[in-house]
């Protein structure tokens, strides 16, 4: 009995091109994500500007007139929610985002990594669009427009690989077992504070210190808010950090996706 | 992008392997498999937790799947042209055998090839969201089957017109009715340049005007040389359509062929049934020759006046109960849940586990069905009318169906109130009256009688809550939901809607006593 060309050679070559050719239907999933989200609301749209600029101005606040803290330590805290939420919202539905669309993989053959992609890339037009508010509060601190700005596509490119590999990951192992939606909640928790989001990495005992560098978010949001917040350009090394990171971790998510994917019509 | 966004198999194969001779020899093919087996595991439990795997891996003990090959060592091939149907009865396989063709599931054994562009067919609108406009719906559905929009825009009037949707085009799809989402479906499905057609038991949605349409377009394909490979179940629509058929059973190749010498042996096999090897024995008292048995999805030797009425049930088997007191006579329980199954054999019913979705039961094998607050659960866009559409067949009298009155929902929620069921599911659209009764119409069945349980007239009644009462809630009760607003409404409101539909002509008296049941 011969073994199945279908699933060797032409499912293969249909992975890789399978996303490519099917951008159109990635553009529609995005768009319908983003049109059903703000869906009979009046101000529609605008809500993903006004949406970070609210917390912006809370945070704000806060910060300067209840904590008295440094002039530009909302700008801190700002920068790196921002790329925080953006990675937990982006990975949390890409997780679900194979499961919720069983009806369809039972029926039609995509490539179904285009769930989490199109998840991931709906969080990432919200990510880009808050990055006006956050301008905004840049000019309202007085931060500086500096040239280090121009290196922010980096750290921006290699957080989005690093979401879209940890979705890949979430959404094969979501599929086999539906506590891993449950457990990641708690996950986010606890990476919500062992990432330096809202507290200075320097307040952290020397002992811990370590933590922080072994957890890739610190990485990531550090080389993107370090041009923000300081003016500065990252290290070379960090950054070479991050971009391995994404890479990285996208190419594991693509290896376990694809190792698993076949299975999934039994599961969804 | 010369083929942008489709699935395109590249089949030129190794000369080596084929020599050139060979092809030139056999006529141009769409579709080749060859000695194709599928297995598919199923889990005990369709999901298992992680510390149920933990658990089991700690202990060193594999995970329980059960092995099932619902297609084993079948080939056949569609030429360039034709159309090609699979035959065989519920269970056999042909899903299955579709799905690998369709690229969604992959083959375990052995070659398949497609040759071209697929366009399936395989469930009208299942790409469809209900929240969106039937113009985004077009798009969204066109590039799952990997259209590229371009050629959507070309086409788009085509598609509407061929739909008869020009007026509802800009109307969220939630609003429309089953048979209006199916054209939708079909249109789009079909208004491509594919090589390859796939339908499976499409052409049963919709009136019979537009199955008509279908079937021109049909004709239509074939005539431009796509091949369509054809799954029905009616034999009649195969042996007007198909050239070639395969006939399978339990996965296994029984017939391949011309499609008249291969009906024909089917429906002699059919005729002389031999006693199958899954049949499912009634835990009943009743003489063998008596009871009905199950076979796969199919309900066999129901005869006539054996059962009185078949009773479908999502989540209370007491509507059995109901239907007797009421109506009189024996009742058999049909419902995809084994929990319901039981409960029906506890209230001392015949019953049987089968998705009524796809059970299939002789027609006219019983005088009435019933369907109580059990429809608005059958959730594909088109599911409550094809349990509808089961129903009117399997019934020679009556079917008669209870629903939850969706209509005074808006009402009561403008006084801070609710229905205590509002919560329990998402309800479809079309499942308000207006609609149901459209689509009822549509399918033909026109004499139907509708009448509203006993008026509310105030909130002092169990079934209403407060609004703010948490989902999934019992009847009212002080100490759980808090305190409700008393409310004489100025109009009264129903919590249920009854529907009978009428299948043959009955006397105006008695037509009155089966509709007028005292509330």
């Amino acid at each position: 009995m011969s073994t199945g060309t279908y699933s060797a050679s032409l499912v293969a070559s249909k992975r890789f091109r399978g996303l490519w050719l099917y951008r159109e239907l990635l553009r529609n999933l995005v768009e319908r994500d983003i049109k059903v989200r703000y869906k009979r609301s009046v101000l529609g749209f605008a809500w993903m500007l006004l949406n970070p600029l609210i917390t912006m101005i809370v945070f704000t606040v806060i910060f300067r007139e209840v904590f008295k803290m440094e002039q530009d330590y909302a700008l801190y805290v700002i920068s790196a929610l921002l790329l925080y939420n953006f990675f937990s919202l982006g990975s949390s539905q890409g997780l679900n985002s194979v499961v919720v669309s069983g009806a369809l993989i039972r029926k039609v053959w995509v490539p179904k990594a285009i769930f989490p992609l199109a998840s991931v890339c709906a969080n990432f037009i919200n990510f880009g669009l808050s990055l006006i508010p956050l301008a905004a509060v840049m000019v309202f601190t007085g931060a500086k427009a500096t040239p280090a700005l121009l290196i922010l596509p980096i750290p921006i490119a290699a957080a989005f690989l690093f979401t879209f590999g940890v979705s890949l990951v979430l959404a094969t192992l979501n599929v086999f077992y539906r506590d891993v939606r449950w457990f990641y909640d708690s996950v986010l928790l606890i990476l919500f504070y062992m990432t330096p989001i809202i507290y200075p990495a320097k307040v952290v005992p020397e002992q811990f210190r370590a933590v922080l560098k072994v957890n890739p978010l610190t990485w990531l949001l550090d080389a993107f808010r370090m041009p923000i917040y300081e003016g500065r350009v990252p290290p070379a090394s960090d950054l070479l950090v991050c971009v391995g990171l994404g890479v990285g971790m996208l190419w594991l998510g693509w290896l376990v996706f694809h190792r698993y994917e076949d299975r999934f019509i039994n599961y969804v | 992008m010369p083929m942008a966004g489709a699935l395109t198999v590249d089949t030129r194969r190794d000369p080596a392997v084929e020599p050139a001779a060979e092809a030139a020899a056999t006529p141009a093919l769409a579709v080749r498999v060859e000695d194709l087996s599928v297995r598919l595991e199923l889990q005990k439990e369709r999901v298992m937790s992680l510390r149920e795997s933990a658990i089991r891996f700690l202990e060193r003990r594999p995970v329980e799947t059960e092995e099932f090959w619902p297609v084993r060592n079948v080939s056949f091939d569609v030429r360039r042209g034709e159309v090609f149907g699979i035959v065989g009865r519920n269970g056999a396989g042909k899903s299955t055998l579709l799905k690998v063709v369709a690229g969604v599931v992959a083959p375990t054994r052995g070659d398949v090839e497609v040759i071209g562009r697929i366009a399936p067919l395989l469930e009208l609108g299942a790409g469809f969201d209900p929240e969106m406009t039937g113009r985004e719906n077009v798009f969204l559905y066109g590039s799952l089957l990997g259209f590229p929009r371009r050629r959507l825009l070309e086409r788009f009037d085509h598609i509407v017109q061929f739909a008869e949707l020009e007026e509802f085009i800009d109307v969220p799809l939630k609003n429309y009715s089953s048979g209006m989402s199916a054209r939708l479906g079909f249109a789009v499905a079909t208004d491509v340049d594919a090589d390859l057609l796939i339908v499976d038991e499409a052409l049963t949605v919709g009136d019979s005007r537009f199955q008509l349409k279908c079937l021109e377009r049909i004709e239509v394909f074939r005539s431009k040389g796509m091949s369509i490979l054809f799954v029905s179940h009616s034999l009649e629509q195969v042996r007007r359509l198909c050239t070639r058929a395969l006939w399978i059973e339990g996965g296994e190749t029984r017939g391949y062929g011309p499609v008249g010498d291969v009906l024909d042996a089917y429906e002699a096999a059919e005729l002389d049934k031999p006693a199958a090897a899954h049949v499912q024995a009634l835990p009943s008292d009743r003489p063998a020759e008596h009871a009905a048995r199950r076979l796969g999805n199919a309900i066999e030797r129901v005869q006539p006046g054996v059962y009185d009425f078949i009773d479908i049930s999502t989540h209370d088997p007491n509507s059995v109960v109901y239907c007797e007191r009421r109506f009189g006579g024996e009742g058999l329980g049909i419902s995809k849940s084994q929990r319901i199954v039981d409960g029906y054999l506890a209230l001392g019913f015949d019953a049987f586990r089968v998705d009524p979705l796809h059970a299939v039961i002789p027609e006219s094998s019983v005088g009435l069905v019933s369907i109580m607050d059990a429809l608005h659960f059958f959730q594909a866009p088109d599911g409550p009318e094809r349990i509808v559409a089961q129903a009117a067949r399997w019934a020679r009298d009556f079917v008669f169906i209870r629903i939850p009155s969706f209509e005074d929902v808006d009402y009561l929620k403008s006084f801070g109130l609710k229905f205590f069921w509002y919560d329990w599911t998402i309800i479809p659209a079309h499942l308000r009256l207006d609609r149901l009764t459209e689509s009822l119409r549509d399918m033909g069945l026109a004499d139907y009688h509708v009448s509203v349980g006993k008026p509310v007239v105030s909130s002092d009644v169990p079934t209403i809550l407060p609004a703010s009462a948490p989902p999934d809630q019992g009847e009212y009760s002080r100490e759980l939901h808090g305190a409700k607003p008393s409310i004489e409404f100025p109009r009264p409101v129903f919590a249920q809607i009854d529907l009978y539909i009428a299948l043959r002509k009955f006397e105006t008296e008695e037509w009155r006593r089966i509709v007028s049941y005292p509330f």
